[in-house]
């Protein structure tokens, strides 16, 4: 066998500068002097390791023992030949890529044929010339391990897939769990939430609020996946927080822009359309910055369109545009997110927003989501579909004709000593009631003082045993509330029960004030029969404040249990 | 090219020409077409050429408009029509970018 060894020593340098990573290249020939010829050819580059086979069964032994990255083979030799051990080769594992050389003196067209069908990639014509060898097996290399790249690019990718996955179930899972409503389930709301993906940009809230007043927000944050869903869970926190607290439709749409500008890139925002139900005035409020038309159509048949007529929430730090378009007795009202209105059908027509009216004017959300399933060709963007119905509401629940209706709550607050020491209750929970019951600054006030009072006269009298009878001097005022601080620091234990009930009499609303001292109590029938107080006297004044701004006052127990029937406003309740 | 900048000295602008679809394809492209730009007064966007855009693209007027406010200068979004119209009008930018054709 010739060779041609020496002969293009620039060649040789270029194969060098290109063969870096370190490559196994397994020889296989019966031959020991063949397998020496070839190693000697290929012995000057750096980084090439060699494994040797004897016949074709040793090679497949070699190449499952090892990492091979380039084969070269002979054709014909004793027991498994060169066709039998590439077969085998080729079919040891489907997903990595063994490039297999035959070195072969065939040179006729059907053997060739041969070495391809069972899989072999290239041939190097015996007698072998030193620069053919290095070319072809450079080449061979480099193309192995751009295979070898891609696969570990393509796990690492699948690995992050998975990875990415999961987390997006997780993100899943907290925001459906952030996002839940009951109000989603009472009759007279139908809706639709197809998320296109694990994760969704579109988000459908609703809640009812302290004065019976729903709340329904579909939104839609910009992007998908990830980024898309970041904002919904502090966006439902907050609106479920204000629902509840009795926030009104501005202050919640304010909240809600104002916590998304602080969290958010300037590029995420959300579009969103509010949808302000109140049961009693069948009048729905809606405000649309940045979603689709809100439609929808009056007990006369007659139909309209809210479009947006604001910036979407997030965009801006200051909350601008809270004009609400205020409808009268609708009997439908329909919110969409763009992800219905954008579907397309196979010639690229967009669904658009005359066929979704015509759709819900014809079968509400069931309808559209029907006519967007059949128009659709390929795959769906999120899209979310509300549906509400006032007159569902007004029938439901206790209200008969609304107004004057029992709404009543219970609501207790224990503190302990520490809490006495450290807490002010009275200012939250007063302001609580205020909130659920809409009272003005003035009603607000007039609440505190009776409280406040009751407060005072079981912690300082009650719990701490201070001798009010200490406030008739001038000096004995101050000793008194010098004599307060020291005992209120050094308090350890002791406890005030604080219990409040809303209830509806025929006169209208009441508020019951009940509070319980874990003191020794007080002479209260000499106090409460001993006759009109003296003004000037400096102690004495509490109660008779009390007696004169509510109902009723009366003390229980020994002393240490105390009612107040105080009048709420009987303005909306 | 979807996203072509061309620069007029004499009046300080750096017009941002966007041809085909304007939407998350284009975000890098589009950051750094106007990042590293010195000396603008005014930023343009022009949509002549603009077949669609989605809300990813109005996020990044948005971060254009933060970078360009930074820098004590305008935008102005330009040639402005069709579908692009109502879709800036929908989410009410025209309240936040002024529009000229």
């Amino acid at each position: 066998m010739a060779t041609e060894a020496g002969k293009d020593p620039t060649g040789v340098m270029a194969f060098e500068a290109s063969a870096s990573p370190a490559a196994t290249v397994l020889l296989v020939d019966d031959e020991p002097v063949n397998l020496q010829l070839l190693r000697g050819m290929l012995r000057h580059r750096a980084g090439l390791e060699f494994l040797t086979a004897a016949d074709g069964e040793e090679a497949v032994k070699r190449v499952t023992e090892h990492r091979v990255d380039l084969v070269l083979m002979d054709v014909l030799m004793p027991g498994v030949d060169g066709y039998e051990a590439t077969r085998r080769i080729k079919a040891l594992d489907g997903d990595s890529y063994v490039p297999v050389l035959f070195v072969t003196a065939l040179n006729d067209d059907e053997q060739l044929a041969r070495c391809v069908a069972c899989g072999g990639d290239d041939f190097i014509a015996k007698p072998v010339s030193r620069v053919q060898l290095n070319a072809r097996v450079d080449s061979w290399l480099r193309i192995s391990q751009v295979y070898r790249t891609l696969r570990e690019q393509r796990d690492a990718l699948d690995a992050y897939q998975r990875r990415n996955e999961v987390d997006q179930w997780i993100a899943r899972d907290v925001m459906q769990r952030a996002t839940a409503s009951e109000v989603l389930r009472r009759p007279g709301v139908v809706y639709r939430y197809h998320p296109a993906d694990i994760l969704s940009g579109d988000m459908l809230l609703a809640a009812e609020g302290p004065d019976g007043r729903c709340f329904f927000l579909l939104a839609d944050f910009t992007g998908h996946g990830i980024a898309a869903s970041i904002g919904t869970v502090p966006t439902a926190d907050l609106f479920y927080g204000a629902v509840a607290y009795g926030a009104g439709p501005e202050e919640v749409l304010a909240r809600i822009n104002r916590k998304l500008h602080e969290y958010l890139p300037a590029n995420l925002f959300m579009a969103g359309a509010l949808v302000v139900l109140d049961p009693r005035e069948q009048t729905v409020e809606i405000w649309n910055g940045g979603m689709p038309d809100v439609l929808y159509r009056t007990a006369d048949g007659s139909v309209g369109r809210v479009p947006s007529s604001h910036l979407p929430l997030g965009v801006q730090a200051g909350f601008g545009g809270s004009e609400m378009t205020v409808l009268l007795a609708p009997l439908a009202v329909w919110a969409v997110s763009d992800g219905a209105l954008e579907e397309r059908d196979a010639k690229g027509e967009e669904f658009g927003m005359d066929r979704a009216e015509a759709a819900l004017h014809k079968g509400g959300v069931a309808a559209l989501d029907e006519a967007v399933a059949a128009f659709r060709e390929g795959a769906r963007d999120d899209i979310t579909l509300l549906e509400v119905w006032p007159a569902y509401f007004a029938a439901s629940g206790d209200a008969v004709d609304g107004r004057g209706a029992p709404r009543d709550w219970s609501f207790s607050l224990e503190l302990d000593a520490g809490a006495l020491r450290e807490v002010s209750p009275l200012q939250p929970v007063v302001d609580g009631v205020a909130r659920m019951e809409m009272l003005d600054e003035r009603a607000r006030q007039a609440l505190l003082t009776v409280m406040a009072e009751l407060y005072s006269n079981c912690l300082e009298h009650g719990v701490l045993g201070l001798d009010s009878g200490l406030k008739d001097s001038p000096d004995g005022f101050a000793a008194y509330y010098e004599g307060r601080q020291r005992a209120l620091q050094e308090l350890r234990a002791g406890r005030v029960r604080i219990q409040l009930d809303r209830r509806t009499d025929g006169a209208g609303p009441l508020l019951l004030i009940r509070m319980t001292d874990s003191g020794s109590g007080f002479d209260y029938r000499g106090l409460l029969a001993g006759g009109e107080p003296n003004q000037s006297a400096l102690c004495g004044r509490g109660v008779s404040l009390i007696q004169g701004m509510c109902e009723s006052l009366r003390y229980y127990g020994r002393g240490n249990q105390v009612e107040a029937v105080y009048r709420l406003p009987a303005g909306r309740c | 090219m979807p996203l072509t900048t061309t620069r007029s000295d004499e009046n300080g602008e750096l017009i941002i020409r966007i041809s085909g679809q304007f939407d998350f394809g284009l975000h890098r492209d589009f950051r750094d077409a106007y990042r590293e730009a010195t000396g603008v007064r005014r930023f343009v966007v022009d949509l002549a050429d603009t077949e669609y855009m989605d809300s990813s693209a109005l996020g990044m007027l948005l971060l254009l408009r933060e970078h360009a406010e930074t820098h004590s200068a305008q935008v102005e979004l330009r040639n402005v029509s069709g579908e692009l119209e109502r879709i800036l009008r929908i989410a009410n930018f025209h309240q936040l970018f002024p529009m000229r054709n």
